[in-house]
């Protein structure tokens, strides 16, 4: 899209990106042909904004602003200018992502959706004592892991050389408590969020004191 | 481009011109805007129906008193973190269903306040649908009755039907209806599909200024 110099060279790249996108909710399979998938702008625009995203298009807005310029407004009308309206969306999301967010949480004090909040995925902090600072790790957890493969998996991860020394523990308003190997972690966290509370695992020494910082302790 | 382009017709067959009509989509995410746009786009009269990438974007042109409607469609994203984004898809839109669902309430009162940014802001020629969506459910889940939404409606001079996308139930009979009311309204022929085909194919041609 960005090596086309014409602003309808770059619409036929976008669309391209779009059929894309669509081929690839279909699974790849001969369904592509038959027609639209019923995918409608509710799930469309998120996975657009995913896909910007992660490819890394830098000048998206640039790109988009261009286009939105200079194309004919009567273009505007069509397929393509859906499109392109929906590309300029997803670029204002990300624009504004943060104040998005915060307003959020001053609204309804809920936070957007990320994907630790996915059966299969894990946000876990990880203190460093050594430089007093905590390092947040979303690692992939299967629902039917336990405690202990999970703290394997860590120590694996991180060369901690002395994995007795260390705790798994899940904090729900501050409140510190530790899980034995046989819980599986994905099992509590489903509890936790039914009851609409938010909860933040760690992997931390059982001798140490962490100071969670307050978005933790709330 | 999906967009066929149309034998060119003599202007003095008069009023045969085919008319493009920007239609969009609004309501609250899963009352089944999508729903209804697919079930009226690939429904039983498939034949009108132009190949498109996606659900998202619709095309289907319908015969109207005489008159050939080209309805596009777009559908909007309807969760609330995404609402301010929503006047970019209304701008310029001749026509807008405003889609609730009658079984939750909250869908409704998202609907209202629709209603109420599009009276304010979009231009004052917008022909406004309020559709009540999953009639099929409403014998056993229905929280907002009928005369609710039709008092509503009435009260800011909307057009108003209860459909249900899954049994197909006056969805076809809304677009009729709403395609009525725009040829009614505005007998002007603006952006028609000739004047579109010609400036697309100019604006290829240069591709700079």
């Amino acid at each position: 899209m960005q090596k086309a110099y014409s602003p309808l060279k770059k619409l036929e790249h976008l669309l391209q990106a779009t059929q894309c996108i669509y081929q690839c909710l279909n699974g790849n399979t001969d369904e592509a042909i038959q027609g639209p998938v019923a995918v409608g702008a509710d799930d469309f625009l998120p996975m657009l904004i995913y896909v910007v995203v992660h490819c890394g298009i830098i000048a998206a807005e640039i790109e988009a602003d261009y286009m939105w310029d200079l194309i004919n407004p009567a273009v505007m009308n069509t397929e393509g200018g859906y499109y392109l309206t929906s590309l300029n969306s997803a670029v204002l999301v990300l624009k504004n992502f943060k104040e998005m967010q915060e307003a959020q949480n001053t609204q309804h004090e809920s936070r957007l959706p990320s994907i630790s909040d996915m059966q299969g995925f894990l946000k876990i902090a990880i203190p460093d004592e050594l430089r007093d600072s905590i390092i947040w790790k979303t690692l992939p957890v299967r629902p039917n892991m336990n405690t202990r493969d999970v703290c394997s998996m860590i120590a694996h991860k991180f060369k901690i050389t002395n994995p007795q020394d260390y705790g798994f523990y899940y904090i729900v308003r501050g409140v510190e408590t530790k899980l034995n190997d046989s819980h599986c972690p994905q099992d509590v966290k489903t509890e936790i969020m039914l009851k609409n509370q938010d909860c933040v695992f760690a992997y931390k020494r059982l001798a140490s004191n962490i100071a969670w910082p307050l978005s933790v302790k709330k | 481009m999906t967009q066929r382009s149309q034998p060119k017709q003599p202007s003095a067959a008069g009023g045969s011109k085919s008319k493009q009509i920007k239609l969009v989509l609004l309501g609250e995410s899963g009352v089944g805007k999508s729903s209804i746009a697919l079930r009226y786009v690939r429904g039983e009269f498939n034949e009108n129906g132009e190949a498109t990438i996606g659900a998202a974007f619709l095309t289907k042109t319908v015969n109207v008193r005489g008159q050939s409607v080209k309805f596009d469609i777009w559908d909007t994203a309807g969760q609330e973190r995404y609402h301010s984004l929503a006047p970019m898809y209304y701008r310029g839109a001749p026509a807008a269903i405003i889609v609730y669902d009658v079984t939750s309430k909250s869908s409704f009162t998202r609907a209202q306040a629709w209603i109420k940014e599009l009276l304010q802001q979009a231009n004052s020629q917008m022909v406004i649908c309020l559709a009540g969506n999953k009639a099929d459910m409403a014998s056993e889940a229905r929280t907002v009755s009928r005369e609710e939404g039709k008092d509503h409606a009435e009260e800011h001079g909307l057009l108003f039907t209860e459909t249900s996308a899954k049994t197909g139930l006056n969805v076809e009979d809304m677009f009729i209806n709403l395609a009525a009311k725009i040829v009614a309204t505005t007998m002007s022929p603006g952006n028609d599909i000739e004047e579109n085909v010609r400036l697309e194919e100019s604006g290829k041609k240069g591709g700079c200024c």
